[in-house]
């Protein structure tokens, strides 16, 4: 286990390099979260309540949604079908590990970075910008902490399998910006689940999206406190176990392949 | 420590149809032509030797390479290292074998060497008091001290391939792996990398395959030669053996006092003169130096005289360009 350990915090430690890259995410995330405000700020007037949510709770969803953009890797993650697609896996290939955690490691490195260094000070700018609630109770904080733990790992595990195919098709950029739009609406980044209309909603409750913004920040609003959250976070334990063994066998084809054809 | 018989390694290159309509008929179809990249390759290596592996661009060295490490699989023949079929227990492999691939970095490049080296600590398990002694090790002859904190990806070329071969060693692997160690470095970097690496071989045992398209490299270091042409093997033995086998034999330099013209010595040829100075080759691997130099001392006002070996880059050039091996 000490590896996996080790792997994820040179991870989050490699990210330290780019601090500049960082800053203007913060900008470029704070900036999207003062849009989002504004919008929702003007679409509200005069409404007390759309889909269960007031005006305050929106900009909340807002800027939490900005801070967490680049936690949950919603935009995908080029480390890895990259990693691929120059073939370092074969060099990979030469050391004794298991290459899912591997790379699940330098994953979570990677969201912890993002959550210290971009989420806090984005989450703290829309603050102090515009106001934000703090969740109703210390455990609806904790339970937040946890639903996020859990969007990182799935988002992951569905980001391995994506990102994977690139290794069976040259194409598969195109396929990644189909995923990664996918993804962005039906994890509630783009506008909270909460506005969909039903059937919509219906659907988005049964993918396994929602873990990476729509679960945690409702969590986090007090939306949904724990009877609710149970068999929300039960179909995602669900749909994580599929991810997991899916992206296995991919992974396990893959390795095949380069032992087999080479890198 | 490592038996190869009748390896063949056989790669199918897949036709590739572009576009929306070729990808679909990429998935039904399956043309192919296949590159026998190895071709029933056979050998020993013993614990301890440091062979050099050496052929023509694309005869096999890398995917030879490859197989040996477990990051390819044979497509027949038998192959055993350190007692395990690499491929089959790739992990275990991976943990007793050290390899470099000089083409490619295995360190992270975005850490700094120091972290990337206490990274591969923890995935090899190297006990701290191993870590401690080779990391000093290392550093001394290697000279890592002076770039352990720069990430990776700052390094220059031959800082980095001595990072990779620190990293490679680490873990104490009874067998090192090198292809290509020595590629773009400069003559200071190169004396270097050889001396470590003969260092490790001498005084650990430490088992080492090397490809190479640098001689030097080979004369400085290694005692045995496999060489290697479109997946064959041409030839296995000393290097000596290979120098007298097909270099063209030693060229006695001599300066005249007065060229004589008309030059009929027995045993040495004239190659060609220029002024006073006469290059001549003796052919042969039996001839005796001694009563031909005495014979021109006798003959003719002999000024200075030298003796050229061979030079192992002919001889590998003449092998490559294939001169002799067609006989
Ligand atoms: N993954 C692969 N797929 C298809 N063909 C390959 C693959 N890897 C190598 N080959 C082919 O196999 C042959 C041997 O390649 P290899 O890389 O082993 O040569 P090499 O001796 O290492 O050459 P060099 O000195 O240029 O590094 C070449 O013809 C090469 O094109
Ligand atoms: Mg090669």
């Amino acid at each position: 286990m000490g590896v996996y350990w080790h792997l994820a915090v040179k991870s989050f430690q490699k990210h330290l390099a780019y601090r500049a890259a960082n800053l203007a995410g913060i900008a470029t995330n704070a900036f999207f979260g003062a849009v989002y405000v504004i919008v929702y700020t003007a679409l509200f007037s005069g409404r007390s309540e759309v889909g269960g949510l007031t005006l305050e709770d929106t900009i909340t969803y807002a800027i939490l949604a900005q801070s967490l953009l680049m936690v949950m890797s919603a935009f995908g993650n080029r480390e890895l079908s990259e990693a691929i697609v120059k073939g370092a896996i074969a060099v990979d290939l030469a050391r004794p590990v298991d290459f899912y955690l591997y790379w699940a490691s330098i994953d979570l490195g990677r969201a912890a970075y993002y959550l210290v260094f971009r989420g806090l000070p984005t989450f703290a700018i829309g603050a102090l910008l515009f106001g934000v609630e703090l969740p109703p109770s210390v455990g609806a904080f904790a339970l937040f902490l946890g639903a996020l733990a859990l969007g990182v790992v799935v988002s992951f595990a569905f980001r391995f399998i994506t990102n994977s195919l690139a290794f069976w098709t040259t194409d598969a950029r195109g396929l990644l910006y189909l995923t990664n739009t996918v993804i962005m609406f039906f994890s509630g980044f783009i506008v909270p689940l909460n506005f969909f209309p039903p059937q919509l909603q219906s659907i988005a409750n049964a993918l396994p999206f929602r873990a990476l913004a729509q679960l945690p920040i409702n969590v986090y609003l007090g939306k949904a406190a724990l009877p609710e959250v149970l068999p929300a976070v039960a179909n995602l334990l669900v749909w994580l176990v599929a991810l997991v063994v899916i992206g296995r066998v991919v992974l396990t084809r893959m390795v095949r392949r380069v032992t087999l054809a080479g890198g | 420590m490592i038996e190869v018989r009748e390896l063949r390694k056989e790669f199918r290159i897949y036709r590739h149809h572009r576009g929306g309509l070729g990808a679909l008929r990429n998935l039904v179809t399956r043309e192919y032509r296949s590159v026998l990249a190895v071709d029933g390759i056979t050998f020993d290596i013993k614990a301890g030797e440091l062979v050099g592996y050496l052929g023509p661009n694309g005869a096999g060295k890398s995917t030879t390479l490859k197989m040996l490490t477990g990051i390819l699989v044979p497509t027949s023949g038998h192959l055993v290292v350190n007692g395990r079929v690499p491929h089959e227990q790739r992990k275990q492999h991976a943990r007793e074998i050290g390899a470099v691939f000089g083409q490619r970095t295995t360190l992270w490049w975005d850490l700094p060497v120091v972290e990337s080296l206490d990274l591969l600590r923890a995935i090899y398990r190297v006990p701290a008091d191993r870590y401690r002694a080779n990391l000093a090790l290392f550093g001394d002859l290697l000279g890592l001290g002076e770039f352990l904190d720069t990430p990776v990806r700052s390094l220059s070329l031959g800082q980095r391939m001595r990072a990779d071969l620190a990293a490679a060693l680490l873990h104490d692997p009874a067998l090192l792996f090198l292809d290509e160690p020595t590629i773009g470095l400069d003559v200071v970097a190169k004396e270097r990398i050889r001396g470590f690496i003969k260092t490790v071989n001498r005084e650990r045992g430490t088992t080492v395959i090397l490809t190479t398209h640098d001689l030097g490299d080979v004369e400085k270091l290694c005692e045995r030669v496999i060489m290697i042409d479109r997946g064959k093997i041409m030839f296995d033995g000393a290097l000596e053996t290979l120098r007298r086998r097909f270099g063209q034999g030693r060229v006695l330099v001599v300066d005249f006092e007065q060229l004589p013209d008309g030059f009929d010595f027995p045993g040495a040829e004239l190659m060609r003169a220029e002024g006073n100075r006469a290059w001549l080759r003796v052919a042969g691997e039996g001839t005796a130096l001694a009563p031909l130099v005495a014979d021109l001392f006798r003959q003719h006002r002999v000024l200075d005289l030298s003796v050229q070996e061979p030079e192992i880059e002919a001889v590998v050039r003449r092998i490559y360009e294939g001169h002799l091996l067609e006989a």
